[in-house]
């Protein structure tokens, strides 16, 4: 194999010593390129093809830089590809992946355009046979068992295995495509709220309310919130639900990553903010009542849980309601809770949150 | 065939998530090589208007579009051909909205190949916080929210990579505030609740430093993080000042000072395996440790009420709170063949959170007490789930969780020499569900999945909580050669009852969309329908012209949401691109209410029943076209129109025409 700038230079391990015909130094880069593929033609009817299935199975991918391969599937290196693939090529520098090829750090199986598509070399040989990992081909199950060879070490990547997009067969290429992102960076499909308002149109239909998060607007994205790699299990609600919601750095709720004053301590905290989450009272994509209430009423709100009845609470004797003598509700005033009971997410000096 | 898929595939999202009035997403794409690199580069500029009518506080709240030269949209990218650049092989900076528009976003990414990257997000969102008449007729601030996230990542992607970070997080605008006087017989009355709006300034700063370390087949990640949070509200010089509720005595001086400082500090570890063969294994854990001190003085002068003999009062609140959070996960991956996945997550998380405060008053009375109060959440969960591929296309999955959650609290108030307290005590809740789905995906063009949970909890917090759930959830997608129709469903059915009265809540959301992709002209049509259901159920007290002991009504809240897209995208001519497009959110509610009772708030009271809805309909249709003058150069003009209206009586809403002419220039 040759370096991207096409100078000579010393192999690898020896399991890449192996696997590469060993080009001279004193070889032009066309002069390697021909002689690689010729020798590849050669030496390949002779050789066996194992019992490697194709498409190989999810060990193969996994693994494909090793031993599962029989000695025909050669790494010819990247410059190889460009010869019939120039297209694809001129682009890859500003790919992401291009880094390990300039970087020349990695192992073959896991540097440019073999590292995805497994070794060239029956490929080379018989392209039309198309010996050679086409994601398009391939389930999404496999499609993720080829990219977590790499990316499974990311710390944002440690829970997608138990991700809802993995679970519902969501590959990595329905949103990420390789060679030709219209969102640099991520190498999206498209742009990202485009993305996943694709599949998630009752979402869409929630930012199109009159009062929600500025995701269209673009001053926010999808993944400020969310994780679509997946996510530890949530510290607050059932633990369970939602699945797919970030945490902040210590592992509060999201949403106290920009909204930072709810996040407290505070000397009287409100609880359902700790143990339920923000969802307890707001919809946090998109809503037709202001403030991104529930309920168009604050009052409707705040009483269909303080009604005093038992086995709710913390203590399992009722959330305790207004005093009647105190709270009439046909009096305007009293029907926007928050106007008096203003610090309403926790408050240092009022346990009834007024001030 | 297959390029004209991709094409088709591409543009079918954008079409109809598009928002003219923002900026296009569509640039001019070319580049040059310079030295070295390759460099990209379009921006969008122009002049905004808009032509507002009804509420203006409302749609400042909502859309906030106003008048005035704008940036719509920036990019640049500078990449190094070889990869080997002398300081950076990569640029990227994405920006839209800079120059003055309500929503502004940068996105920048420096980057020497192996030796560092850095991260810069930068993100700001104006609104108008609408507040109702306050005591002072206020009507609202413009909050401004600005948040810059920077990132430094020293040898990425090697075996030691050091992490550095810093956060930058304000907020300044307006807070709901209140304070209390008494009426002419010394009993603080509620309607002697004065509002007011304060004006706060919030600001958080987190700095963070921390290592990956790659060995023996394993990444170990340790970041630690300080944050420092302060926040300072005062109200001042409020002389003079007439109530907005009868009751009220005019208060003739109030002045507020309410500081709050605190600092957090916060520990992460995080283990993981390097590659997944048979078995997988990633571990976290998260400590945090943090306090908050405030003090609050209050100064409020109101002659003739007997807030004191003098009409005077003082108060001075000092309090402190701690909170310690330590929180952990393992899960276990299991690939034992190649059709089976199977993970398994055990988490914990302990919360404790401790405060004080002390009052001193001086006034009609002297106050002088404690408070002390105590919560504490701990919760351990677990979660099984598997994936296995039945046949070739055919998935099914399904899962069970777990999780027991104790809440406990205690508090106490010591006042002169009595002290009052409730005891620890504690909630125990435990949750458990279970999950199951199939995928069914006959050929790369289709695709169906169905969902099902059902879960229970014994003792949930609130009456809202999750207790006796099921959930459905089915999809489908075809996707032709010029063509993609979808459809999905979701339903969400929630019991938690009560002593005398059900909660119960029912969620249901449908929907159906297609898009066409005319193969010859490239004219894109896009158009889909949800419609967002919510019944819930419930009681609350009587508390309506209140009389002896309160009943209870049974109050129900409906709401039918009705949401439609209908996007074009044509190039009637060679250079023009012509984008229109509609958008209708309308909420008929429940039923036929009879809002007798509606003000601004919607709610109906029938007897023992409390009906709440809010019809409203709001509705935007718009246009974009873009002539291409040359090849990287462009004009475009773009026209939004928005109309909200609440079908309550006194019809509440505003309507706004908002446009912008601007030239894309690209190189």
């Amino acid at each position: 194999m040759l370096p991207v700038d096409g100078k000579p230079r010393l192999q690898g391990g020896s399991r890449e010593r192996n696997a590469s015909p060993g080009i001279g130094p004193g070889l032009s880069r066309r002069a390697a390129t021909t002689a690689t593929v010729v020798l590849v033609i050669l030496v390949a009817p002779f050789v066996s093809f194992g019992q490697v299935k194709w498409p190989p199975d999810r060990h193969v991918l996994r693994t494909f830089h090793e031993e599962h391969w029989p000695p025909s599937q050669q790494f010819l290196g990247s410059r190889v590809c460009q010869s019939c693939h120039p297209a694809v090529w001129e682009n890859f520098p500003r790919d992401p992946h291009f880094k390990s090829v300039a970087l020349e750090n990695r192992p073959k199986g896991k540097t440019g355009c073999e590292g995805c598509h497994g070794p060239a070399g029956l490929h080379v040989m018989d392209p039309d046979k198309g010996k050679i990992v086409k994601f398009p081909e391939i389930e999404p199950g496999q499609t993720q068992d080829v990219c977590l060879r790499c990316h499974s070490e990311d710390i944002g990547k440690m829970h997608i295995r138990r991700s809802a997009h993995l679970t519902g067969e969501i590959g990595c290429t329905s949103c990420h495509s390789i060679h030709s992102p219209l969102q640099a960076g991520a190498l999206l499909v498209v742009e990202q709220r485009s993305l996943c308002y694709g599949c998630h149109r009752e979402i869409e239909a929630r930012f199109n309310m009159p009062f929600k998060h500025r995701v269209n607007e673009g001053a926010m994205d999808c993944t400020d919130c969310h994780n679509p790699h997946g996510t530890a299990l949530a510290t607050w609600r059932t633990a369970h639900s939602p699945r797919m919601v970030s945490h902040g750095l210590g592992n509060d709720i999201a949403c106290t990553k920009c909204h930072s004053d709810k996040r407290g301590p505070f000397v009287h905290e409100h609880p359902p903010v700790r143990v339920e989450g923000c969802q307890a009272c707001h919809d946090p994509h998109g809503s037709t009542n202001p403030r991104l209430l529930n309920r168009p009423s604050a009052f409707v709100l705040c009483l269909e849980c303080h009604n005093d009845v038992g086995g709710f609470g913390l203590r399992a004797d009722g959330i305790r309601s207004p005093n009647p003598w105190f709270h009439n509700l046909a009096d305007p005033a009293f029907r926007d809770c928050v106007l008096c009971h203003s610090r309403i997410h926790g408050s240092n000096a009022d346990p009834k949150f007024r001030r | 065939m297959r390029k004209h898929c991709v094409a088709f595939l591409l543009l079918c999202p954008p079409v109809l998530a598009q928002q003219p009035v923002t900026h296009s997403a569509e640039f001019p794409a070319n580049s040059r090589e310079f030295g070295g690199y390759r460099i990209s580069n379009s921006f969008e500029f122009g002049y905004r208007f808009a032509n507002v009518g009804g509420d203006h506080d409302l749609y400042r709240a909502s859309v906030n579009f106003g008048d005035g030269l704008r940036l719509f949209q920036g990019r640049l990218r500078v990449n190094s051909l070889d990869g080997k650049g002398s300081a950076l092989d990569e640029f990227r900076l994405r920006s839209s909205g800079a120059a003055g528009d309500p929503y502004q976003a940068l996105v920048m990414r420096v980057e020497k190949n192996g030796l560092y990257r850095y991260d810069l997000q930068y993100r700001l969102v104006r609104y108008h916080n609408r507040l109702p008449s306050l005591w002072r007729g206020e009507h609202g601030l413009t909050v401004e929210r600005a948040m810059q996230t920077h990132d430094i990542k020293i040898f990425p992607g090697s075996n030691f990579e050091v992490l550095l970070g810093y956060d930058r997080n304000g907020r300044s605008g307006p807070g709901f505030a209140s304070v209390g006087t008494t009426d002419n017989f010394g009993v603080l009355d509620a309607r002697n609740y004065l509002r007011y709006q304060d004006d706060l300034r919030q600001l958080n700063n987190q700095y963070r430093a921390g290592f990956t370390a790659k060995f023996i087949g394993l990444a170990l990640t340790a970041t630690h993080a300080i944050d420092l949070y302060e926040e300072e509200g005062s109200q001042a010089d409020a002389s003079g000042l007439p109530s907005s509720t009868s009751n009220v005595q005019l208060v003739e001086d109030f002045t507020r000072s309410q500081p709050f400082h605190g600092r957090t500090s916060i520990t992460t570890l995080a283990l993981r395996t390097r590659k997944e063969r048979v078995i997988g294994f990633n571990s976290r854990f998260v400590y945090a440790g943090g306090t908050r001190n405030s003090t609050l003085t209050d100064n409020i002068s109101a002659p003739g009420s007997a807030t004191t003999m003098a009409g005077y009062r003082e108060a001075f609140i000092v309090g402190d709170a701690g909170r310690e959070q330590s929180s952990g996960e393992t899960t276990i991956v299991l690939l034992p063949r190649s059709r089976w996945t199977i993970t398994n997550t055990t988490a914990f998380h302990n919360t404790r959170i401790d405060g004080d405060a002390s009052l001193v008053e001086i006034g009609f009375f002297r106050n002088e007490y404690l408070r002390f109060s105590h919560l504490g959440i701990r919760r351990i969960s677990n979660a099984s789930e598997a994936s296995f591929k039945a046949l070739k296309g055919v998935s099914l999955y399904g899962g069970y969780r777990f999780s027991t959650k104790r809440a406990r609290s205690s508090d106490a108030l010591r006042f002169a020499d009595f002290g009052f307290g409730r005891e620890l005590k504690s909630v125990d809740n435990k949750f458990q569900s279970g999950a199951a789905g199939i995928r069914w995906l006959p050929g790369s063009n289709i695709r169906a999945s169905f969902d099902f949970e059902a879960g229970r909890a014994d003792r949930p917090l609130t009456p809202r909580s999750e207790r006796r759930f099921h959930n459905q959830s089915a999809q489908l997608r075809w996707r032709g050669r010029d063509f993609t129709v979808g459809a999905y469903f979701k339903n969400r059915v929630n019991h938690n009852p009560t002593e005398l009265l059900a909660y119960s809540s029912k969620s249901r959301s449908q929907g159906v969309h297609a898009s066409w992709l005319h193969p010859d002209t490239d004219m894109v049509l896009d158009a889909g329908y949800s419609l967002l259901n919510m019944d819930v159920s419930t009681g609350i007290l009587d508390l309506f012209e209140f009389s002896g002991e309160p009943d209870r009504l049974r109050s129900v809240y409906a709401s039918s949401i009705h949401n439609l897209n209908l996007a074009i995208r044509a190039t009637p001519a060679q250079r023009v691109r012509l984008h229109l497009a509609y958008n209708l959110a309308k909420d008929t509610g429940g039923d036929d209410f009879n809002l007798a009772f509606a003000e601004r708030s919607a709610f109906s009271l029938e007897g023992a029943y409390l009906r709440t809805s809010l019809p409203m309909s709001y509705h935007s249709p718009r246009v974009r076209l873009s002539i291409a003058m040359k090849a990287n150069l462009a004009w475009n003009f773009g026209w939004q129109y928005y109309g909200y209206s609440e079908h309550i009586a006194g019809i509440r809403g505003f309507r706004s025409h908002v446009g912008y002419t601007s030239l894309t220039v690209g190189f």
